[in-house]
């Protein structure tokens, strides 16, 4: 029954690693996301917790399950449209920063745009925008390599919000910043997700942050507890 | 921007400067060697050709065979182990045309032929001095200048317009004689009568055999030196399409009935060497062209395992997979068109010098002079598909292998 409100609905969800010993990394997970929702992913090393963001962000195949984004089942996807979904409504941060260090930081913000093809002077302004909102209004023109870890993280939070997705996904995405720079963050996500109705989904180590979401989702052993 | 593919190629390109350097090194050398040897080859091949049909009429008409010649196998029947000598003889009685005018009336029409010359040619000895030397002598008339292509060759005097009391002689054999313009020289023949003749005219071709060994009288003088009156011991024929020679030269035959050859079957063994020659041309291109494609596709292999991180990255942003592909090949394709430049002018730099070395060590043993090396043109055209092709070819496994890979794995890896 589809309901405007749902942004993912996953049924029966299971992730097998083939191989000699195959490792089950997420069992029978059902979940409901609504949109705009704040949700904290939390659980020890190990626990499925990054599997279950690569199989929400459509980085990886399930095994068997039903996901639904927007109320379409995505299992018939081909690759085009997967990529095609992944620019223009997902978001990733991940736990490595992931940049492209032959580019400046602006245009590492701007490689959505670029590969939706959709830039133009006011995405640019809106790069710079996002850039200097994370505090790197100075660093345009920088290439992460003579940037700290905490100032490529927030070119990849910049990046992630570039094309305005429906669904942010970070992989402790405050992990290697201070204190005051990760509340800073997190206030920036709190922000937006108030401002843009946007999704953000975060996988955390922290009980501080995750206790600041609005829900907490926690994983051992592949199956959701809480 | 439409062609994002394109940004992050070139950006790549000028990021890993060395391995962009190495794919246009592998890609320059290659098309400069695909070039080169060829162009230094065909220049040759050119040059000899080019000799041999300009200093020779394209097509010889001699007298028919005999009887002797025809019934050869009879004669060897008959005169067991006196065959040589008998076949030897009837060659040298074979070469005498009485009625050249008659034939040249036969077969002036043929659509082919553009100048026909009769002429007396056979041994000669000239005399200056103290120097004798044993030379190949040539009567000719005008119209023979029309079926050698000597007068591009004069380097003092002229050919033209030959009195009977004139010779023209190549540069080697002047030196040899030791005369200059205007000197004189005696010609003994198969006649045995001596007559003086001036030097009017001095050439160099290039090729020994007819610096050294070649002069040219008048016709009338060529016919008192042999002996032969007013016949002549051959015709000469020049024909507008120099590859279709053996045709005419069968038309020919078949209009007179006599002894006709063409300058194709004259030199066949030059001319399949030649063919052999342009095999071996191939068949180290190809060689060429695989070294190169190897060294890209190592290259290439290396490139996208060092980017596989990144290729993971640009697919978590929603990179589809041709777009991947356009990185990696777009940047093999640009490398290999400036590689292709450089190639080029290797080439025509290598052509130079080795041009410069030939001309520094002077005479080879065919030829008195360097000919004019040139890039092939078709083999340069050819070098621009092959450098292309080849990139592409080198590069669209690892540049598939790129676009397949699982966005998980990548970031991962």
């Amino acid at each position: 029954m589809p309901n405007d409100e749902i942004l993912l609905n996953l049924e029966n969800i299971n992730k097998v690693y083939p191989g000699a010993q195959p490792v089950h990394a997420l069992i029978d997970i059902n979940l409901i996301i609504n949109k705009g929702e704040f949700i904290a992913v939390v659980g020890p090393s190990g626990s499925g917790k990054s599997t279950l963001m690569n199989v929400l962000g459509l980085l990886d195949a399930v095994t068997s399950g039903k996901l639904y984004y927007l109320g379409q089942e995505t299992s018939k996807w081909d690759e085009k449209q997967k990529a095609v979904f992944r620019n223009r409504e997902i978001g990733f941060i991940f736990q490595a920063h992931l940049l492209l260090p032959e580019f400046t930081a602006l245009e590492n913000v701007l490689m959505p745009a670029f590969i939706a093809r959709t830039i133009n002077h006011s995405l640019e302004e809106r790069a710079k925008e996002i850039l200097t909102i994370v505090g790197l209004g100075d660093k345009f023109y920088v290439k992460p390599k003579s940037l700290s870890g905490g100032q490529n993280q927030r070119i990849a939070i910049a990046r992630a919000l570039m094309n305005q997705p429906s669904v942010v996904f970070a992989d402790e995405p405050t992990g290697a910043l201070d204190q005051k720079t990760g509340n800073d963050i997190y206030n920036l996500f709190r922000k937006i997700n108030a401002e843009e109705n946007m999704t953000f989904i975060i996988v955390t180590h922290e009980r501080s942050l995750a206790q600041k979401a609005d829900r907490i989702i926690e994983i051992v052993d592949g199956q959701i507890v809480k | 921007m439409r062609f994002y593919e394109l940004f992050i190629a070139f950006r790549y390109i000028k990021a890993n400067l060395k391995q962009s350097i190495i794919i246009t090194t592998a890609v320059s050398i290659g098309v400069a060697i695909i070039i080169w040897i060829p162009s230094i080859n065909l220049s040759f091949m050119d040059d000899l050709i080019n000799r041999t049909v300009s200093s020779a009429p394209n097509i010889t008409i001699q007298k028919e065979l005999d009887t002797f010649e025809t019934n050869k196998e009879l004669f060897a029947e008959k005169f067991k182990g006196e065959n040589l000598l008998l076949t030897d003889q009837v060659l040298t009685r074979k070469r005498k045309i009485k009625s050249s005018r008659r034939i040249i009336q036969q077969i002036k029409n043929i659509e082919q032929i553009e100048a026909i010359a009769p002429f007396a040619e056979g041994q000669a000895l000239l005399i200056r001095g103290g120097e004798e030397r044993g030379v190949t002598i040539k009567g000719i008339i005008p119209e023979e200048l029309k079926i050698i292509d000597i007068e591009k060759d004069m380097v003092k005097g002229r050919i033209r317009n030959l009195t009977i009391n004139d010779i023209v002689i190549g540069q080697t054999l002047a030196n040899k004689l030791k005369v200059d313009m205007g000197k004189r020289v005696k010609a003994t023949g198969v006649s045995g009568i001596p007559i003086s003749l001036k030097v009017v005219g001095i050439f160099n071709t290039g090729l020994r055999a007819k610096d050294e060994y070649q002069a040219y009288v008048n016709l009338r003088t060529g016919q008192q030196l042999l002996n032969i009156k007013t016949d002549v011991s051959g015709i000469g024929v020049k024909v507008k399409d120099i590859y279709k020679a053996d045709e005419t030269a069968d038309e020919i035959r078949t209009k007179t009935g006599l002894y006709v050859t063409s300058w194709m079957e004259d030199n066949k063994q030059i001319l399949d060497q030649l063919n052999r020659f342009k095999l071996i041309i191939l068949f180290i291109n190809f060689l060429i062209v695989s070294s190169a494609a190897t060294s890209i596709t190592s290259v290439f292999i290396m490139l996208v395992a060092a980017k596989s991180k990144e290729i993971g990255i640009l697919k978590s942003m929603g990179a589809e997979n041709k777009s991947i592909m356009v990185i990696f090949l777009s940047q093999a394709v640009f490398l290999s068109f400036i590689g292709y430049f450089i190639g080029l002018l290797g080439a025509k730099l290598m052509i130079m010098g080795y041009s410069n070395l030939l001309e520094s060590s002077g005479e080879t043993m065919f030829s008195t002079q360097v000919p004019e090396f040139k890039i092939n043109t078709a083999y340069a055209v050819l070098a621009f598909f092959y450098s292309i092709f080849t990139s592409i070819l080198a590069s669209i496994l690892p540049s598939y292998q790129a676009a397949k890979l699982k966005p998980v794995e990548a970031i991962n890896a």
